[in-house]
């Protein structure tokens, strides 16, 4: 009873693995905000996706640190962004996000890091079935496992649209009623001060020199 | 070995999910806008660094004050629960909006004079695997039933169920859009009527001031 367990257990670590942490983060002005993931093998790969999902101009600054140091990818002012890059090196990798470009206004960043480790192991799925007929459904299944993967990752960027689209019309009710505000006013002001000029030159000592 | 081997699994897990430094005592909070019905499952692991032995270790000293609020009607509170330096927590979203997770450590070492994360080796670090929708392959059990094909079929329905919802909750998005791009549509149209009317009202009564002020001057 111990062994199967035993092996089942070494069989489900050997098998292909992706451990993915999705979250969203507020970012404060001038804050810099700093996450890190291990990488304990070579060559393995590591995907980075982050969206700005309100705040401003929807831009963040992001810069991507391997270990010692070591310079991997960042970009300033950007919306979006969608990487896959393979560690070289075995340690702790350091991503950051940094909100200093702007002075009020917070930022929230839905950002995901995922560490993939290719080490697939064809798992025999009862005693007795065919290996052919076997690994025909595994790779079945694997495609589909990668096409609802892309449908979920577009279903992320129309989120990410939709709270831009939401901000757009939201700053542009506001920007109706207060420019509305400000033309009655100046129509008003401008409207008075006609009159009374108009008013001013045909008064008192100047009434027959216009 | 067999009450070992699983808690080793989970823990192998553990290690490669993201992790960040945190103040002592301060709360560092994550948004998540969450459809209707889904389940949240987390596993959090928080270590302090040993001066002695130089690493990071985690200690029975340090506990973890997890709280989640939904911040679209009235911050109700959802979960609220204080651990020890390694658990899980999970809770379903009743309904569909921003959630906020909150998490803040508490240590009792008394390392008190440099606990600010700013400084090398300060802190505290936080690991955290956090899996939301019906995705759960946390736990060290449910690995080792992977590897029957017939449950990694149930994982790949249980992540269409996720589509699903996402899909419902966008309709509904969608529905607040187009209603607040309609105000805005009529509030167009109500200013410019209020325009129009202030700009006919000022007229008038530059034309009839103007007229009885001529006539007053004996000029018209």
């Amino acid at each position: 009873m111990q062994l199967p367990l035993l092996q089942c257990g070494l069989w489900a670590l050997l098998a292909s693995q992706a451990a993915a942490t999705a979250l969203t983060y507020k970012l404060n002005p001038n804050e810099e905000a700093c996450f890190y993931t291990l990488s304990e093998q070579k060559d393995e790969k590591i995907a980075f996706y982050f969206a700005v999902q309100a705040g401003g101009s929807f831009d963040i600054n992001y810069k991507v640190t391997g270990p010692n140091g070591r310079f991997i990818m960042e970009g300033e002012k950007e919306r979006q962004g969608d990487f896959v890059f393979t560690a070289k090196e075995v340690g702790e990798y350091k991503f950051c996000f940094n909100n200093e470009m702007s002075t009020y206004t917070e930022k929230f960043v839905d950002f995901e890091i995922a560490v993939e480790n290719e080490a697939r192991v064809t798992l025999p799925a009862k005693k007795g079935a065919a290996p052919e007929q076997t690994s025909t459904l595994e790779e079945s299944i694997f495609k589909i496992s990668g096409q609802l993967s892309t449908i979920t990752r577009n279903q992320k960027y129309f989120r990410t649209r939709e709270n831009r689209n939401f901000s757009t019309v939201r700053s542009t009710e506001s920007r109706i009623v207060n420019f509305s505000l400000i033309q009655i006013a100046l129509v008003i002001c401008m409207g008075a001060l006609q009159v009374f000029i108009v008013r001013f030159f045909f008064q008192g000592a100047r009434k027959g020199y216009v | 070995m067999r009450p070992l081997l699983l808690p080793l699994l989970s823990l192998a897990g553990m290690a490669r999910a993201l992790y960040f430094y945190i103040d002592v005592t301060q709360p560092k909070c994550f948004f998540e806008e969450l459809p209707k019905d889904t389940l949240v499952v987390g596993r959090y692991l928080a270590e302090e660094y040993n001066d002695q032995r130089g690493v990071w270790e985690r200690h029975d000293g340090i506990s973890v004050y997890i709280s989640v609020d939904e911040i679209f009607d009235n911050d109700h509170r959802v979960v609220s629960q204080r651990g020890g330096s390694q658990g899980k927590f999970t809770f379903t979203a009743a309904e569909s909006g921003d959630h906020k997770l909150c998490f803040t450590p508490s240590s009792n070492s008394g390392r008190s004079g440099w606990l600010s994360a700013a400084s090398p080796n300060g802190g505290i670090r936080l690991t955290l695997d956090v899996a939301i929708g019906e995705t759960t392959t946390l736990d060290g059990a449910d690995k080792t039933k992977m590897e029957d094909l017939a449950t990694r079929v149930k994982d790949l329905n249980a992540r269409l169920n996720d589509i699903r919802r996402e899909q419902v909750f966008q309709r509904e998005r969608e529905a607040e859009f187009r209603d607040q791009s309609e105000s805005t549509n009529a509030r167009v149209v109500r200013w410019i009527l209020i325009q129009l009317v202030v700009l006919t009202v000022t007229c008038t009564w530059q034309l009839s001031h103007l007229r009885s002020f001529f006539i007053k001057q004996k000029l018209t």
